[in-house]
């Protein structure tokens, strides 16, 4: 199969190098059109993620493609440590197909069986698809590979429990409170201190929903900041409590060196009984709350070890059901085969098609010369027999020669059928693109 | 030929209490669209049942063991049948489908016949005054249902044990609201039933039969769903608090009809 990826991930270089690779949603279009410019590519995609940057390439001339991406890459990162063929990988055939299919499906992610890949291939293929005119980027082949792409991420995500459970500290948080509320929206959540996991866990909140958010830290120019961030206010942190009471799920993330949530001031300040729940995400070391309070009524206290516990827990599930997926993409992989084997055919049997239709409409011209007594409702009936007749005869051979290239045999079956039906070979007629 | 749709909608709720369990073990509570095409199916043939034996004795089966139990499950797969449109409750199927299925398999072990019994009254009001209170009696069960999943859910989160129930079950926010509806539905629709029969005992034989074992229970079962919600509404309670007494409430009616109907003659059961 003429397919190549070519670029890098996570694996191969680290983030500093990545980001050097990466190409700005603006800048796409034009990496596209200069890999398509005469560089033996047909068709071309460019994902770039903080995680990867790669070219998918439709292949008519491997010699030149391959290069001319990896100069494009190079260009694109400009100085760098090492050679940018030190962190380039290219893979071909079915093997750059296999890739797609698993990027999609979140088995090649960092974070395994991540979701949001398949939305970052999905804008990739509408990026790609976006261009037209001479430089198109995708045409039949590409738009059936991406389709198939989104479908295997689809079904890997259906089939398998690789996207479940949460994958990191503040997701496990997140998840924690959807089986505590239901929907977040509406949701009241404070964050006291406000370092760096507490911002993206408060982040992964306010995603779900979390309407009123407060921040309280002792630099009130910091908590300031990050409230606006969220659309929340910041409160100074003496006067945290006074606003405890009306909150849903409050996240500590300070660098105090002893709890500074205790028992006894919870119990003074507090109501006696909390008529709906209270979720505590303590992600500080040493912890802000003392674990105590996780025994009152209605309140849920998870500290970062409980959530390091739970993610850990949904990893090892994860990587359980990495065999169904890598299955899935097998077998899709095996279907894209036949589908593109099978394109083989398709010259050599429209080549057929307009071979006979020519015959069948110089035979119909003779024979209604001779029969100008019919009325023309009669012409039609033998004009509509011929038709059918021609398309009884050809259904056959024409299906069995495409499940034959599909089954990968389309070499034998299409010289055995330019013999029997006397159709010479022509440039592109029925040959398989060869790698 | 009602027999057979009963014992048809039987095996598809056993069907569906199996699929709920399979999903459980696996705590996997998505893609149910079998489990929700078993159980439209089982609740269609029960429908049929209830249609053929209509047509078969000229009244609804409301009358007797046997065709009580068989009307009480069909409003239990319909609890079931209707949860299953909404993804978040849906797994109170695990609790409600078996209990479907026991209420069934037992009406068609005592039988789904007329019992032949003279009945106090008949026509339009003993219709609504049997259904509201199989309404009441189902509404109460998809309550204590909830309840139970809403303490197990409460348990796993407090004690962080994140396994199948963690997965499988729903929000705690969820199972409240939804045992508090169908709390508040089902004491609606039981205190029509008794206000309908306590009317017409009134106009009829002047005065409650105090002495008649189902009014008791029927009584009780009231009060008990009264205290509930009473619990759930007071200022000082939780809803954890709410959920325990519903389940307590429940299961003590329960075990009271279990016991007179052991110690008391047939003939003062409806059910």
């Amino acid at each position: 199969m003429p397919f190549a990826v070519v670029g890098l991930n996570h694996r191969t270089a680290p983030v500093e190098v990545r980001e050097k690779f990466a190409f700005a949603s603006t800048e796409m279009t034009d990496a596209l059109s200069h890999v398509l410019d005469g560089n033996g590519v047909s068709e071309a995609a460019l994902i770039s993620t903080c995680n990867r940057t790669e070219f998918y390439l439709h292949v008519t001339d491997f010699d030149l493609a391959i290069p001319g991406v990896i100069d494009t890459l190079a260009a694109q990162a400009g100085e760098l440590p090492k050679p940018a063929e030190r962190y380039v990988y290219v893979q071909r055939g079915a093997d750059a197909v296999r890739h797609l299919y698993r990027v999609v499906s979140g088995l090649d992610s960092m974070v395994l069986g991540e979701v949001q890949v398949q939305g970052q291939v999905r804008d990739a293929y509408e990026t790609a698809r976006s261009l037209t005119g001479q430089r198109q980027a995708v045409r039949a082949v590409f738009n059936r590979l991406f389709q198939s792409a989104l479908s295997v991420g689809g079904r890997v995500r259906h089939e398998t429990r690789l996207a479940e459970g949460a994958a990191s500290i503040p997701s496990a948080a997140v998840e924690l409170a959807r089986k505590i509320f239901g929907s977040l929206r509406g949701r009241h959540g404070m964050v006291i201190g406000a370092g760096d996991m507490g911002e993206l866990t408060l982040e992964c909140l306010v995603d779900e929903g979390v309407s009123s958010v407060l921040v309280a830290s002792r630099n009130m120019v910091r908590a300031k900041k990050v409230a606006e961030q969220f659309g929340g206010s910041a409160v100074a942190f003496s006067d945290f409590w006074d606003d405890l009471p009306q909150m849903d799920i409050v996240i500590t993330s300070t660098a105090a060196p002893h709890a500074m949530i205790t028992l006894e001031d919870f119990q003074r300040r507090m109501p006696r009984k909390l008529k709906s729940p209270l979720f505590i995400v303590d992600i500080a070391i040493p912890r802000d709350v003392q674990p105590e309070i996780g025994e009152l009524p209605n309140v849920f206290l998870y500290s970062v070890d409980d959530l390091e516990g739970i993610v850990t827990a949904n990893h090892e599930r994860r990587k359980a059901e990495v065999p169904k997926a890598e299955a899935i993409v097998e077998d899709e992989v095996d279907r894209f085969w036949r589908w593109y084997s099978g394109l083989q055919a398709v010259p050599f049997i429209r080549r057929l098609r307009e071979r006979a239709e020519d015959m069948r409409q110089s035979e119909l011209d003779r024979a209604l010369a001779q029969l100008d007594h019919l009325s023309e409702s009669d012409q039609q009936r033998v004009e509509r027999l011929t038709r059918d007749l021609l398309q009884k005869v050809l259904h056959q051979p024409t299906a069995r020669m495409r499940a034959a290239a599909e089954d990968g045999h389309e070499h034998d079956i299409l010289e055995a059928a330019r013999y029997l039906f006397g159709i010479e070979e022509e440039d592109g007629l029925g040959k398989k693109s060869s790698e | 030929m009602h027999l057979v749709a009963y014992a048809i909608a039987a095996a598809l709720y056993l069907a569906a209490s199996v699929r709920y369990t399979m999903r459980f073990a696996r705590a996997h509570p998505g893609a149910t669209v079998l489990v929700a095409i078993i159980v439209y199916a089982a609740v269609a043939s029960h429908l049929l049942g209830v249609g053929l034996y209509w047509a078969s004795y000229g009244e609804p089966p409301l009358v007797g063991l046997g065709p009580s139990l068989a009307s009480l499950a069909l409003l239990v797969g319909l609890a079931i049948a209707g949860l299953a449109r909404f993804s978040s409750a849906r797994p109170l199927g695990l609790f409600l489908a078996p209990v479907a299925t026991l209420l069934l398999a037992v009406a068609l072990i005592v039988g789904i016949e007329p019992t032949g019994s003279v009945l106090a009254f008949r026509g339009t009001w003993l219709v609504i005054h049997i259904s509201a209170g199989f309404i009441g009696y189902a509404g109460w069960l998809v309550s204590a249902a909830a309840a139970l999943m809403y303490l197990l859910q409460f348990r796993q989160l407090k004690h962080k044990q994140l396994g199948a129930v963690f997965e499988f079950f729903p929000p705690l926010e969820t199972l409240d609201k939804l045992a508090e509806w169908a709390l508040i539905t089902g004491f609606c629709t039981l205190t029509l039933a008794i206000a309908i029969g306590w009317a017409w005992t009134i106009r009829f034989e002047g005065g409650f039969r105090w002495s008649d074992a189902k009014v008791i229970w029927g009584v009780l079962a009231w009060l008990a769903m009264l205290l509930a919600i009473w619990i759930r509404f007071s200022r000082v309670r939780t809803p954890r608090q709410a959920a325990a007494w519903n389940v307590v409430g429940f299961a003590v009616v329960f075990v009271a009809y279990l016991v007179a109907r052991m110690i008391i003659p047939e003939t003062q059961f409806f059910l």
